[in-house]
């Protein structure tokens, strides 16, 4: 069974916007002399709260201990937090997204959620090239990469925005979807955490398409 | 901002290219900007700002007493606030630009450089600040200072930045 879930693409437009390592990535876009090399974040905490891509290569995960990631990784600069830079840069970012709408949902520092929904006229562009043009502005003002997901409602523009990082930008329109969520486990939907999982799979459902397709009880 | 045809009306240029060459020169003149799909958009220069008064440098004029208007530095020296970061200078390659060491730069990220504008470039991994030279397709960096001298870049040139203000604080 592989129909469409529904007809329309875009009965709402709502983007996912992800900063690509975001602490990492600040303090590389301050100190360009950083850039290219593997940057940690997390120095007062004595464990990795943020690494970036570089490092990511080389092994570093979230919460590893710093004396591991100087055995794994002795080239890693490793840096305190330094939360005040990021948060004038979080506020930016934001500030850039509310160019284009008014309807900004700050998520978290480093993500948030835009409503585009009926700008495609004022804005004469696509809902896509909004998006595009909100990830350029981003990406070239404040110096490092975001991802960028565009769907319908916000837990499939979550998944679309994970869907190419870093420095994704990707679409999932309406009548697409089932392509998307049939490849999506159903673990790694927005607010599907192992205890739900574990029940679904109980009931056999593996995919995010199948989940989709159950009826409500 | 208008389309061709609401362009070619305005103007009264009968041909699309007529109208195509005036708008290349607007945008030249930072008055237009067009975007990756084409279309036009109003430049960084399309506002102007307001010029407060003029100060001689002399005996104070009576006419100042009228000068009622304000002007904020953030709005006369930031057209991007977003965009807009503070860098520390070091070094004394500018200094015939009236850029010494430990002057503030007020430097905007994410445009494109133009010929003689002052850039904070990446060339071959290392970083600098200096003037951006294009001659042709080739483009180059010039100091100002008759003790270093032009670097052409042999691997890669990135631009991070373009200078926007100097400020120096007497104190």
């Amino acid at each position: 069974m592989n129909a469409p879930l529904t007809m329309h693409s875009f009965p709402r437009a709502i983007l996912h916007i992800d900063g690509d390592a975001f602490f990492a990535s600040c303090e590389q876009s301050r100190r360009p002399a950083l850039q290219g090399r593997p940057v940690v974040t997390g120095k007062e905490r004595g464990i990795a709260a943020s690494m970036s891509y570089e490092a990511k290569a080389r092994g570093v995960k979230r919460g590893m201990r710093l004396a591991d990631i100087r055995k794994r990784c002795p080239e890693a600069v490793i840096l305190p937090s330094d939360y005040e830079t990021y948060s004038l840069l979080s506020a930016r970012f934001f500030a850039i997204v509310r160019r284009y709408t008014p309807d900004v949902e700050e998520y978290s520092i480093d993500e948030c959620f835009a409503d585009l929904t009926g700008l495609r006229r004022p804005l004469r562009m696509s809902y896509f090239q909004i998006a595009a043009q909100i990830k350029k502005d981003l990406d070239a003002e404040l110096g490092f990469t975001f991802s960028v997901g565009l769907a319908p409602n916000k837990v499939v523009a979550k998944i679309a925005s994970k869907w190419q990082k870093p420095s994704g930008l990707t679409a999932i329109p309406g009548r697409e979807l089932h392509h998307y969520l049939e490849k999506l486990p159903v673990e790694n939907v927005w607010g599907i955490g192992p205890q739900t999982t574990a029940l679904l799979h109980k009931h056999g459902v593996t995919t995010a398409l199948h989940f989709a397709q159950k009826p409500e009880p | 901002m208008p389309s061709d045809n609401e362009l070619l009306a305005i103007t009264g240029f009968r041909s699309t290219p007529a109208a195509s060459t005036l708008v290349a020169r607007l945008v030249d003149l930072a008055l237009l900007d067009d975007d990756v799909t084409g279309r036009l958009l109003s430049g960084h220069r399309f506002v102007g700002l307001p010029i407060v008064g003029t100060v001689a440098a002399g005996f104070p004029s009576p006419a100042d007493e009228e000068l009622t208007d304000t002007m904020s530095l953030d709005e006369y020296l930031i057209a991007n606030k977003e965009a807009t970061y503070i860098l520390k200078v070091t070094g004394d390659s500018m200094m015939d630009a009236g850029i010494l060491p430990g002057d503030l730069l007020l430097v905007e990220r994410g445009v494109h450089p133009r010929d003689g504008d002052i850039v904070i470039a990446q060339v071959d991994r290392a970083w600098t600040m200096k003037f951006f030279r294009r001659r042709g397709t080739t483009v180059f960096l010039e100091a100002a200072n008759k003790d270093y001298k032009p670097i052409h870049p042999q691997e890669e040139l990135t631009i991070a930045a373009v200078v926007r203000a100097v400020i120096r604080k007497y104190a």
